[in-house]
């Protein structure tokens, strides 16, 4: 980042200023992933107190009460446990959610966009209706066929977002496929195949990688939304979404309940929202040409 | 023209959705009378119980009179419950549309003055300042800006019920006042979705050669952005609100029952937890017709803001 | 003494460090028509730009801007708008862009009146009629009433012409008017523009990389080079005899063609063996548009109608054409990346009828094209990107040996091979790209455009480079472009297209010396001249 285009038309101070803000986007995103991730992988090996422990004596304890750093809830688990290991389902749905729509949506919208015509027209009217539906109401609908848990919330988040990862990929993958490079590479005989996998998906990349961090954002919140409604995961297995259901009961008594919860879920989109911002203003075309 | 072919996408639409909808439930795993009458059930009750709902008869036939009797707002008779579904849908419409049209207002009012005024503090503390503000506002679940709102403003200062609807014969302000908070539940994350938006809308109309041109006849930089940005960028911005309507939309489900609002959203979960699969039949292909027709609305209106549209 | 109408002192604008404009000075006189010329980031724009004061955010302009002697720099905002539209004026390079394209045309030429006067809607309208009868659009009432998209984009240039003048500035300043346009419009919209300010005593800075656009309609010139004055004086005197060597150079850069109209071509007679290699017969191509209405059926668009052209060994043969004329749908016809809808085409005794017959025209013929951005993929080493072609059509032999030969044959360093595209200028990467093209051994080689997008004096050496390689590599090429003065310059014979069919074809030394037909007369007499003959012929009707 040293020699600014000329023509960019912005001075030097105002660039750094602005590179180091979109960095700080970037590093604080990633700090949030990564403690939540770091979470995830503790909670697997150790817990305060165990997640799923029925304890009648202390029930609804307050903050740093007898060793419970966020207290317990009402049949006395201990609430910061169970937020650990929550955040092993978030990611587990939300990686396993991302994977299903990127394997299915990548292909589709590349497809879609090398196939001008009939093809591209099926693939592309089917997908706008489905895109239509919001993916929330789609993932209930299946999880209402698919019958309720985390196996089928992960499954029908992910097929919910398939559309959207098709759609994405289709528009950025028809600009590169207009470009003359394309145009190049079918003059010297290369095949649809070989251009949509060497030249146009390297140059659609950024776009998904900022695509899936986001989605990864959208499946946690949610699973968080059908737990919340009863239909995703399912007790004893912790979940943030389930927790807040819980919590519901008892906001006459205890609305501290429905807090923490709630906190972690805010928390972990938030760095996963940063990140996919981070990683689009650091891939930003316009400064792509001081990358070397 | 545009509009014709408009029309007959919205048909199109309609019919896929219907499929979809019909499909999604009657050819994925699981026998719908099983699903009803759970693992105890004697086969001469599910036989019985098929019977009842024409599920021995072929798929095609079972989708035609399905769609027939849907497109005349007859979605049948609920298993469960033994009553019509038709009627039922227009009375839980009564609740989700207002709702959603409070939250799409509050959206707009919100949205739009703060994402212009944020790009007019394009790198300025402002902007700064609206852009966590919005990203913190993402990052929020509906139903837990819900419960938060039912802890403070019902719980501890009661001014709000925590939820129910006292409908529209008992009270107009009361059942208003009663869509209030979850209006304000789904406006959060609505409102920092359509602020970014608007901001960068507005930021990227202003790059145009057009705001310059209009600069050059001696316009300021802000009464060009009002003269000849705001309907520019008022293009985009109403696409991305007709896909968010269809969200929220999406959102009425969850919030409704953080409300206990008798809503089409709280029939349809209800539906689900109960296997009644009519019902959640009717209740989705109602949402999606819904959400079609806002398309369809968006896409009409195109026409009116950018004369360009026609021609395509 | 009068003030004079603009002063420019000291002029410096900055972004942060780097100096995009440095020191320029010069008075311009009302009534005066001055040009600016200069390659791509000479600064040229800028110095307009701080001029109007519409400078984009993060620049700084320093030193001295005088309209009639009050001091513009400084001024804010608010301030600057009395004489933005009043009694200056500016008029863009891409013309629709530069129209709000959800205002009526006749509302957007209204508007600088409604600003700075205090009259009606109704008779600024009728004013913004008068103005586009002024500036040639023929029936003003109802273009008045169109959007931007309606209108061809001459008439869009027209629109802006006439925006421009609305409440008669003193000053208005033209970046690249003309640039986005085909070359008879071009002359035109030039005619307009020169005869409404000489009409009106408007003073006039015209900016451009165009010397003999300049030569057309300005009295002086300022040259400009990294920022800064290099020579400046009357246009003639400074185009005759230039006194800096840069100025000498761009000079020399502009091609034979566009020098007068008196001077006719170097060109000898070339000597073809007349065996065809590309034989096109009777070659049409529609496209089918979406229907407008039920009743109507659906328009169809005639890219090609009806071409029959062959190419011979060894020759270059141009075609040349303006937008819409069906050139580039050609040259995808004879690369087999486009199947006519009736004709016949044979490349090297290959009839291009079978999908594995396209696939044996790629051995035969590579293509070169406009624009060396999006020709080269941004995610590829150089070395790669030449060696496709070598993968791709399995060629044998040392990949890695040869894409350095190549390199050398197109005169990039060596090293070049471990850097990506981004890191090279236009004409490098438009070498990149020949390179790319002769790795296979193509017998035919097929430039679409290939110096459009490029700097003039860049473009003859392009041009140099690419004659030159054509010996070396025994080619025969199709040269494709809108410039006749580059179609001129290098070709054997030459194709006239317009819209979709063939006017005129012969040597190039016949059609540019005697045309037969009126389009291709038409074509030449639209070449702004170096001498500044062209608009003095009366072409501009």
């Amino acid at each position: 980042m040293s020699q600014p285009a000329v023509s960019d038309g912005t001075n030097i101070k105002g660039r750094r200023r602005r590179a180091r803000w979109k960095r700080l986007n970037f590093f604080v995103g990633l700090a949030i992933v990564l403690t939540v991730a770091g979470t995830a992988i503790v909670s697997f090996f150790w817990t305060p107190f165990d997640p799923t422990q029925i304890d009648a004596t202390s029930p609804l304890l307050g903050v740093m009460e007898d060793g419970h750093i966020l207290g317990t809830d009402q049949f006395g688990r201990d609430l910061f446990s169970q937020i650990m290991v929550g955040a092993q389902t978030a990611l587990f749905v939300g990686i396993l959610a991302v994977a299903i729509a990127v394997a299915v949506g990548i292909p589709i919208g590349a497809f879609a966009a090398a196939k001008r015509g009939l093809a591209e027209d099926a693939v592309m009217r089917t997908s706008d209706v489905i895109y239509a539906f919001p993916p929330v109401l789609l993932a209930i609908l299946l999880v209402a066929a698919l019958g309720a848990g985390t196996g089928s919330a992960m499954i029908a988040i992910g097929i919910a977002y398939v559309p959207i990862i098709a759609r994405v990929t289709r528009g950025a993958a028809l600009t590169v496929f207009q470009l003359d490079f394309v145009t190049a590479a079918r003059s010297y005989g290369r095949g649809d195949v070989f251009i949509a996998v060497r030249h146009v998906l390297p140059n659609i990349a950024s776009v998904l990688i900022v695509q899936v961090t986001v989605l990864f954002a959208l499946a946690i919140l949610a699973e968080a939304a059908l737990s919340f409604l009863g239909i995703g995961t399912q007790p004893p297995t912790p979940s943030w979404g389930r927790s807040l259901r819980d919590a519901q009961t008892f906001l006459q008594v205890s609305p501290r309940l429905a807090i923490w919860p709630g906190l972690a879920i805010a928390f972990t989109v938030l760095g996963f929202n940063l990140l996919g911002d981070g990683i689009r203003d650091a891939l930003d075309p316009r400064l792509e040409a001081s990358r070397s | 023209m545009y509009v014709l072919r408009r029309f007959g996408v919205f048909a199109v639409s309609v019919f896929v959705s219907s499929l979809l909808v019909f499909m999604v439930m009657s050819i994925l795993p699981g026998d719908p009378a099983q699903l009803m009458l759970g693992t105890q059930a004697t086969p001469e009750a599910l036989e019985e119980l098929r019977r009842a709902l024409g599920l021995n008869r072929p798929l095609i036939t079972q989708y035609f009179d399905w769609l027939a009797s849907a497109l005349r707002g007859d979605f049948g008779v609920s298993p469960f419950s033994g009553q019509e579904i038709g009627p039922q849908i227009v009375e839980r419409l009564k609740v989700t549309i207002p709702l959603a049209l409070m939250a799409v207002s509050m959206t707009i009012l919100v949205a739009f003055p703060l994402g212009v005024f944020a790009a007019s503090r394009h790198r300025k503390v402002g902007d700064a300042v609206v852009s966590v503000g919005s990203q913190v506002g993402l990052a929020i679940p509906a139903f837990w800006a819900g419960l938060i709102l039912v802890t403070v403003f019902a719980v501890n200062l009661q001014w709000f019920s925590a939820g129910g609807f006292p409908g529209w014969d008992v009270s107009v302000t009361e059942s208003l006042k009663a869509l209030f908070l979850p209006a304000v539940s789904l406006a959060i994350v609505q409102a920092a979705i359509i602020t970014r938006f608007v901001r960068s809308a507005v930021l990227d109309t202003m790059r145009n050669d057009y705001i310059r041109s209009a600069r050059s006849k001696g316009l300021t930089k802000w009464a060009a952005l009002w003269k000849h940005g705001l309907r520019n960028a008022a293009i985009p911005v109403l696409t991305i609100l007709g896909l968010q309507f269809a969200a929220l939309l999406a959102g009425t489900v969850v919030i409704e029952s953080v409300f206990v609002l008798p809503g089409l959203g709280s029939m349809l979960l209800q539906g689900i937890t109960r296997r009644d699969l009519p019902l959640v039949q009717g209740g989705a292909f109602t949402i999606a017709v819904l959400i079609l027709a806002v398309n369809l609305a968006v896409d009409l209106m195109y026409r009116v803001i950018d004369p360009r549209v026609a021609e395509q | 003494m009068t003030t004079p109408l603009i002063e420019v002192e000291g002029l410096t604008v900055t972004a942060g460090l780097n100096v995009l404009v440095d020191d320029v000075a010069f008075t311009l006189e009302s009534g005066s028509r001055t040009g600016i010329i200069g390659e791509s980031g000479s600064g040229k724009t800028m110095t307009a730009l701080a001029i109007m004061g519409l400078l984009p955010d993060g620049l700084t302009a320093t030193g001295s801007v005088r309209l009639r002697g009050e001091e513009l720099l400084g001024q804010d905002d608010k301030e600057l708008v009395t004489q933005r539209g009043n009694s200056m004026s500016m008029i863009f390079q891409e013309p629709l862009a530069a129209l709000n394209p959800v205002m009526r045309i006749g509302r957007q030429i209204a508007e600088p009146l409604l600003i700075h006067r205090e009259i009606s809607r109704a008779e600024a309208f009728l004013i913004a009629i008068n103005l586009l009868e002024s500036v040639g659009i023929d029936d003003p009432e109802r273009r008045a009433k169109a959007f931007p998209h309606e209108l061809s984009g001459g008439q869009r240039q027209r629109a802006l012409i006439a925006m421009a003048l609305a409440n008669g500035p003193a000053l208005v300043i033209a970046d690249e008017p003309t640039t986005a346009l085909d070359v008879t419009v071009q002359a035109q919209v030039l005619g307009v523009l020169r005869d409404q300010v000489v009409a009106r005593d408007t003073a006039l800075i015209l900016i451009t990389h165009d010397l003999p656009v300049v030569a057309s309609v300005a009295d002086s010139v300022i040259v400009l080079r990294d920022g800064a004055i290099v020579e400046s004086g009357p246009t003639q005197e400074v185009f005759q005899t230039p006194s800096d060597l840069y100025t000498r150079q761009l000079v020399d850069a502009v091609p034979p063609l566009s020098r007068s109209v008196t001077v006719i071509p170097k060109h000898v007679e070339p000597q073809i063996d007349g065996e065809p290699i590309v034989e096109m017969t009777d070659i049409r191509r529609t496209y089918r548009l979406r229907k407008r209405n039920l009743a109507d059926p659906a328009p169809l668009i005639h890219a090609l109608d009806g071409v029959t052209i062959d190419v011979l060994r060894g020759e270059t043969l141009g075609i040349v054409g303006e937008s819409g004329s069906g050139k580039t749908t050609l040259a995808r016809i004879i690369m087999g990346l486009d199947t006519p809808t009736s004709g016949v085409v044979v490349v090297d005794g290959i009839p291009l009828d079978s999908k594995q017959n396209l696939r044996r025209v790629r051995d035969v013929a590579q293509m070169v094209f406009q624009d060396p951005m999006g020709s080269l993929d941004p995610r590829m080493l150089v070395e790669d990107v030449v060696a496709e072609p070598l993968r791709s059509l399995r060629v044998g032999g040392d990949h890695r040996k040869r894409v350095a030969e190549l390199l050398d044959a197109v005169s990039l360093p060596s090293d070049a091979v471990h850097r990506y595209p981004h890191e090279f200028s236009g004409g490098q990467r438009q070498r990149i790209a020949i390179a790319r093209a002769l790795a296979p051994g193509p017998r035919l080689l097929i430039a679409d455009e290939p110096v459009s997008a490029l700097d003039m004096s860049v473009q003859t050496v392009t041009l140099d480079l690419l004659d030159e390689l054509k010996q070396e590599f025994s080619l025969t090429m199709v040269f494709i472009s809108h410039d006749l003065s580059v179609i001129h310059e290098i070709s054997d014979r030459v194709v006239v297209l317009e819209k979709g069919r063939v006017v005129e074809s012969g040597s190039a030394g016949s059609v540019f010396s005697q045309p037969k037909e009126q389009y291709t007369k038409d074509l030449l007499a639209a070449i702004p001249r170096l001498d500044g003959s062209f608009l003095d012929k009366g072409f501009v009707a």
